[in-house]
């Protein structure tokens, strides 16, 4: 949002215009151009090939007390959204062409049954019945992961690039404790679901190993997700000849949310802007104070508590005490609501393919939908 | 939001449409757990879909879209029923008696008319309607019901554009009016069919049968004697018009030896499967030069003129595609205009909707969360939600609250349309094709001129019924039986399929200017004249200071996405957003 756009001859628009248009098409071929067709005529064939060349990471987890939730009917699509927002996700970014996704899955998956015990139970629709499919090709469909079955679907989505199904429970670590290493395979990584903490500890790895960083997070009534491209990301924005080269500068989530951070936001906030970076703050102070545990309803009088206590230290008038409603919209959803994730993974995925691509402006640095206002925003909370 | 899971399940819902948004709001209904599901389509899957309609395959391409999206939604949601049809909304057995099965209707259609006719079948068996539109990255859902709000009519959408008939025949000066002629002219008058009357039958084209292939004479033969009379001699023809170059540059007529056309005529790959590949121009974004676009055309022309007329234009059609991007081009350099690429070309000649799954991934998502209000009677909550490029005041997803019906509205609010046209030219057929048909998306019209029928539409009419009317379609509007439609004149206007009568009154005008009016006639909707009462009236309260600033404008200039936008400038949000840094 608040990147700084350098208008004229730069080096990324004159880049661009070196390039023979003869040149550049040859290396989509005939059947990608066919398919892509209505795509790159939205953003045009040069972005259609950076795209096909990134390499993506799409990672989710549910939390502890989901995964137990597995083993009842209760609440049968209950605390998975973070499964749906993973799937439209990935769907969106393997859609538009990216050269290699994987999709991996950061929950204990050792149980036989394996995907088919939350077909149709959950918002992930790349978790799709294929038991009869399976079979045919000589494979025990109890053994297929949710990962690998999710892997499948989305590879029939995309029949150039390379889709590859991973699991955190195989491999005996979490997403958050792999190496720079790991990360450096990937141009960009999307984690869905895990805790502030967590999230912040994916960031910094991401920095280390220079890859774009998104963490997805959900509500009981808002969906939303912080970016961290780097210190300069360097991108090109405009179409023809009004074509402009920009640099976004970001911060690690552990910076823009910590706890000393966002004293300007407490006194800034205008009368009808939104309160819920303001609810986010909150919450994410709750985390902190609870050794990272997510706050839930039965939360709430220290979040009561806890509101009035921050914008008393930063000096904010009573007011501008966040409402109810705000923190409430971010707490540990008691149920799944598929319709957020479309929006939220539309932007998301939007947002990724503009990493891949460099082409666009990127939103700095987090973007929030919630039901009751119906407002997808975006909220630059860099310090 | 509290969901009635139970409501949610029992709730019945039509999703008209499923294709680009169609395919993600199937999914999205699917997962929230709805399980009574109406979709239908008439489209087959094309190749081209494939980058966004994520229910289908490659193998699934010439299946109905319909179809195909049940049994994939299936196989994620085997709880869902849906019932898919490969048909046309409009046809007559979704009638009003239809519609009212529905708790809510969810529009996700690619074509105005069928938007329309949607909206007219909703408000004649009142059921609330969500409708939506998607280009690019822009997006809109806004939420209709009877009485309680607007209908999706009662603000003016665009009407495509015309262009003038000798703008195009003789003095173009933009890539589009190549591209117009080449499609809808030059095409039609060597391959569509030879019956129809065409705007090149001009006195000397016909005198030296231009547009004629001689007995025995071959196709590139043919060809390159066309070439010769459209960018050579026809041009020499007009520079000798001297009034039309005053103001004009002068175009610049090619000669087959200019562009290499002399002597014998050979392809590199003759067996290549359309004219650009015999000659080895694979890449489909490169622009042909004028030599490259004279032997495309000779190719795609030879080729075409031995298909078997009438040869309907078809964007996806190789040869018909390259004869047009070669025409088009070697009429740029008649007229000094820039040249198109092949994939440019296609996308003016096909109309074609710029897409990207994303967009309508988020818009699917908006449609359900209204169509979860009105199924737990919160239509008070429903409201517009627009999604934007580029982010306005911080916001990608911009909330509006509905619109109140508009009284001037001829489909809501049964106020009249005038027709300003010449009484004594424009015939009972411009009447029904050209007004009720093109331009209102009246689907089966019917019309009533005093106490006489002098049109009816439908399968149980007398064959003498439709020779009357068809006889009568010939005629002026002035001479019409019962005195003649003049200056005045109400007629009145009745759909039965749709549920829809308005009445339509005349007004007779008898100069035209042809560049400015190239239909020859004027709508004068009502709500035309609403939407500048409104601007006036916005304009006086404030001045007076008492009003937020009602903007009228248009998302885009696809017709797929269009409706009024208030743009409600809130200093505060705008000083908060824009947060500027050193
Ligand atoms: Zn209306």
């Amino acid at each position: 949002m608040d990147a700084s756009v350098d208008r004229g001859g730069d080096r990324w628009a004159s880049h661009s215009r070196a390039r023979d248009a003869r040149t550049r098409a040859m290396t989509l071929t005939e059947a990608e151009q066919e398919v892509y067709d209505r795509q790159i005529r939205v953003w045009g064939l040069e972005t259609q090939r950076t795209i096909g060349a990134s390499r993506i990471l799409v990672s989710f987890t549910c939390t502890e007390e989901d995964d137990d939730d597995d083993r009842g009917e209760k609440n049968a699509s209950s605390t998975r959204a973070s499964r749906g927002v993973a799937a439209e996700t990935a769907k969106n970014v393997t859609l538009a062409g990216v050269g290699a996704l994987t999709i991996r899955n950061d929950d204990r998956d050792d149980d036989a049954s394996a995907y088919a015990r939350t077909v149709g139970r959950d918002g992930n629709f790349l978790n799709v019945e294929r038991a009869d499919e399976y079979r045919a090709m000589g494979r025990e469909p109890k053994d297929v992961t949710l990962a690998s079955n999710m892997a499948q679907t989305l590879s029939e989505m995309n029949a150039f690039g390379k889709i590859t199904a991973e699991d955190g429970g195989a491999r005996g670590k979490k997403l958050y404790e792999e190496d720079a290493d790991y990360f450096s395979k990937f141009d960009v990584v999307v984690a869905c679901g895990y805790t502030f903490a967590e999230a912040e500890a994916i960031n910094d790895l991401c920095r280390t190993s220079n890859c774009g960083f998104f963490g997805a997070f959900t509500g009981a009534s808002a969906r939303y997700f912080f970016a961290d491209l780097g210190d300069a990301f360097e991108y090109v924005a405009g179409s023809g000849e009004s074509v402009a080269a920009g640099v976004a500068r970001y911060s690690r989530m552990s910076e823009a949310l910590g706890a000393r951070a966002g004293a300007n936001d407490w006194t800034k906030l205008k009368k009808r802007a939104s309160k819920i970076p303001l609810a986010l703050r909150v919450v994410r102070e709750f985390e902190r104070r609870h050794s990272n545990r997510r706050a839930t309803a039965n939360d709430w009088d220290a979040l009561d508590a806890l509101r009035r206590e921050l914008a008393g230290a930063f000096g904010a008038s009573s007011e501008d005490i966040v409402d109810e409603a705000s923190i409430r919209a971010l707490l540990r959803p008691e149920n799944d609501f598929p319709a957020m994730n479309a929006v939220v993974g539309g932007i998301l995925g939007q947002e990724v393919l503009k990493r891949a691509s460099r082409r666009g402006a990127p939103s700095v640095n987090a973007f929030f939908f919630d039901l009751a206002s119906g407002q997808g925003f975006v909220h630059d909370f860099t310090p | 939001m509290e969901i009635d899971r139970a409501r949610v399940a029992r709730a019945r819902v039509l999703a008209v449409g499923a294709g680009g948004i169609g395919c993600e709001l199937l999914k999205t209904l699917a997962l929230h757990g709805f399980e009574n599901i109406t979709t239908m389509d008439l489209d087959t899957i094309d190749v081209s879909n494939l980058n966004r309609q994520f229910l289908f395959r490659k193998r699934h391409v010439g299946m109905s879209k319909a179809e195909v999206a049940r049994e994939s939604v299936m196989k994620f949601q085997p709880r869902a029923t849906i019932d898919a049809t490969r048909a046309n909304v409009k046809e007559a057995r979704f009638d009003k008696e239809y519609f009212k099965s529905f708790d809510v209707v969810l529009n996700g259609l690619d074509n105005l008319e069928a938007r329309r006719h949607v909206n007219r079948l909703c408000l004649a068996a009142e059921v609330p309607l969500v409708e939506s539109g998607t280009t690019g990255y822009k997006g809109q859902v806004t939420v209709h019901e009877r009485r309680t709000c607007a209908c999706f009519e009662c603000t003016e959408k665009p009407t495509p554009k015309s262009y003038p008939i000798c703008t195009l025949r003789d003095t173009p000066d933009k890539p589009i009016h190549c591209v117009v002629y080449a499609k809808e002219l030059l095409f039609s008058k060597l391959f569509g069919d030879v019956n129809t009357e065409s705007d090149l039958d001009e006195q000397e084209a016909i005198e030296a049968g231009a547009f004629r292939r001689n007995e025995g004479e071959t196709g590139t033969d043919f060809a390159k004697r066309v070439f010769a009379y459209v960018f050579g001699s026809k041009i020499e023809g007009l520079l000798l018009k001297d009034d039309m170059w005053k103001s004009r540059a002068k175009p610049t007529p090619l000669t087959t030896s200019g562009v290499g056309l002399d002597g014998a005529f050979t392809e590199t790959l003759p067996d290549a499967k359309s004219a650009r590949r015999a000659h080895g121009l694979l890449d489909t974004h490169a622009v042909w030069n004028t030599s490259e676009c004279a032997k495309v055309f000779v190719s795609a022309t030879a080729r075409l003129i031995e298909r078997e007329r009438p040869v309907t234009f078809d964007k996806d059609d190789d040869d018909a595609m390259e004869f047009v991007t070669a025409v088009s081009n070697l009429r740029s350099a008649n007229y000094g205009i820039p040249a198109q690429s092949l994939f440019d070309a296609k996308g003016m000649a096909g109309n074609i909707v710029h897409a990207v799954a994303t967009t309508n991934a988020i818009v699917s998502g908006l449609i359900v969360i209204e169509a979860l209000k009105i199924i737990h009677n919160q239509m008070d909550k429903t409201r517009y939600t627009f999604v934007l490029e580029h982010p306005s005041n911080g916001r990608f997803l911009q909330p509006l609250s509905k619109e109140d019906p508009n009284p001037k509205c001829s489909v809501c609010s049964n106020a009249r349309v005038e027709l300003v046209c010449n009484t004594n030219k424009f015939t009972k057929g411009d009447l029904i094709k050209k007004v009720l048909k093109g331009r209102l998306s009246v689907h089966a019209p019917s019309v009533m001129f005093g106490s006489s029928q002098i049109h009816e539409t439908g399968d149980d009419l007398d064959e003498d019924e439709v020779e009357h009317y068809e006889a009568l379609d010939k005629r002026t509007l002035s001479a019409l039986p019962g005195g003649g439609v003049v200056n005045g004149t109400i007629l009145a206007v009745d759909d039965f399929s749709q549920e829809f009568t308005f009445e339509l009154m005349v007004t007779h005008r008898e100069e035209w200017d042809e560049e400015n009016d190239p239909d020859g006639f004027i709508i004068r909707g009502e709500d035309v004249k609403a939407s500048e009462a409104v601007a006036e009236e916005a304009t006086e309260t404030e001045a007076a200071g008492a009003k937020d600033d009602d903007e009228v404008l248009l998302m885009d200039d696809e017709i797929e996405i269009t409706d009024v936008k208030r743009a409600r400038e809130d200093d505060d949000d705008a000083k908060a957003s824009k947060k500027q840094r050193a």
